[in-house]
């Protein structure tokens, strides 16, 4: 019987339903070619998993948030966004509503670099001189987390999350992008008017050099500073700007 | 969500990792990616199916977290892949001398794969993924998940010296 390469790597890797398995082990038995062939496959898959037990770092410092944050959601008694909207499609992208790491990734791998420390700006509780424009506020009241919209030929606004702060007030975290760089807005509702909190101005880089993830920290220490919580999930805010 | 979801989960968490750093080969990256699975994993856990292993699912949506991630990078222009095009594998000169260094270990053989051949020979001979599984997680036919990973070891056998 012939042997393919494929056939005989399934034989290798243990795929071969048991008829064709035992076909494939008396003919590989009869010839001294296929057995060295048949090396070629079983050696490859060995020498990987023997090196891969140690080679790889097994935990990562952000194991043990991970882990309360699992067992956090296993006591909950069940999620009503997942429950109620029943099966989702895991291959669909999902919206960028999860939390502030993933950004900081992105924003890494845009190879976007911060510029200086000087352009972003915090504004206290009362709304101060900086206002949004009137389609900046449309996008606050309407646009869900995860999903961008142009605001003219040139800027492009993405909406990033939702979320309350310690005042219980309803925040959205949006950035605004051109060819040369973004800007990353945080405002609050109050009393059905949006104001903005913080603003922050990132610049492209101009030699490729791509920062690490986390170098958002302004943004984070505002965050933390606000009492920020968990970014809603689309359905929490579809319901939040409802109200 | 039921605590069994959740433990598996958190039992898998070193896995997810691996598959992490072995796609994006940066460990904050890789920290990143794997917080997201777990965030959808625990949004979505409602649409897993529990009549399968949980690590094709996982494994899935981290590979397409990282594929989002990819997309985002409009900076680095279009990615080709290269498997669609042997053509530029088997004439690229560099390729060639490397294969005749022979190298020995079968971990840093696999590094100068392109990342299509690393990421079967992952899922498959790291993480012991049925070509199914497999065929799952990539969202490709098992035909296609077999002649891939046949050259991907191919590959990495001539690296080795593996005769």
């Amino acid at each position: 019987m012939q042997i393919d390469d494929e056939t005989l790597m399934a034989f290798a890797d243990g795929e071969l339903d048991p008829a064709t398995t035992t076909r494939v082990a008396a003919t590989i038995d009869a010839d001294p070619d296929l057995q060295a062939r048949l090396r070629l496959f079983s050696e490859s898959r060995n020498r990987l998993q023997a090196e891969a037990q140690d080679a790889f770092a097994q935990s990562s410092a952000q194991d043990a948030q991970l882990i309360a944050r699992i067992r956090a959601a296993s006591v909950v008694p069940a999620n009503t966004a997942a429950a109620t909207s029943g099966a989702v499609d895991i291959s669909a992208a999902t919206p960028g509503n999860i939390n502030r790491r993933p950004l900081a990734a992105i924003a890494a791998a845009l190879a976007l670099a911060l510029i200086g420390g000087g352009l972003w700006w915090q504004l206290g509780d009362s709304a101060g001189s900086a206002r949004l424009d009137a389609a900046q506020v449309a996008a606050l009241d309407n646009l869900p987390s995860g999903e961008a919209q142009a605001l003219d030929e040139q800027t492009t606004l993405t909406m990033v999350a939702s979320y309350r702060n310690g005042k219980d007030e309803l925040c959205r975290e949006f950035e605004t992008h051109n060819a040369t760089g973004m800007e990353i807005i945080v405002a609050c509702r109050d009393r059905n008017d949006w104001s903005p909190r913080f603003a922050m101005d990132v610049e492209a880089a101009t030699d490729g050099y791509v920062p690490a993830a986390g170098e958002l920290e302004e943004l984070d220490a505002f965050l933390a500073n606000t009492q920020a919580g968990a970014p809603l999930t689309p359905e929490e805010e579809a319901a939040a700007l409802a109200e | 969500m039921d605590a069994a979801f959740g433990e598996t989960l958190i039992g898998l968490l070193p896995n997810l990792r691996r598959y992490a750093i072995s796609l994006s080969r940066r460990a904050d990256v890789a920290d990143d990616l794997v917080q997201i699975t777990v965030e959808r994993a625990l949004v979505n856990h409602a649409s897993y199916d529990s009549g399968m292993r949980l690590e094709p699912w996982l494994f899935r949506i981290l590979r397409n977290a990282y594929i989002d991630m990819t997309r985002r990078n409009r900076t680095q222009g279009t990615q080709l892949d290269v498997f669609e095009m042997p053509d530029i594998v088997s004439t690229d000169g560099a390729a060639t001398v490397e294969a005749r260094l022979m190298l020995h270990s079968a971990l840093d053989a696999m590094e100068t794969l392109p990342v299509e051949q690393r990421d079967i020979l992952h899922l498959v001979c790291i993480e012991e993924l049925s070509y199914a599984e497999t065929a799952e997680v990539l969202g490709i036919p098992k035909g296609t998940v077999m002649s891939r990973l046949a050259r991907a070891r191919m590959a990495l056998s001539e690296k080795l010296g593996i005769k």
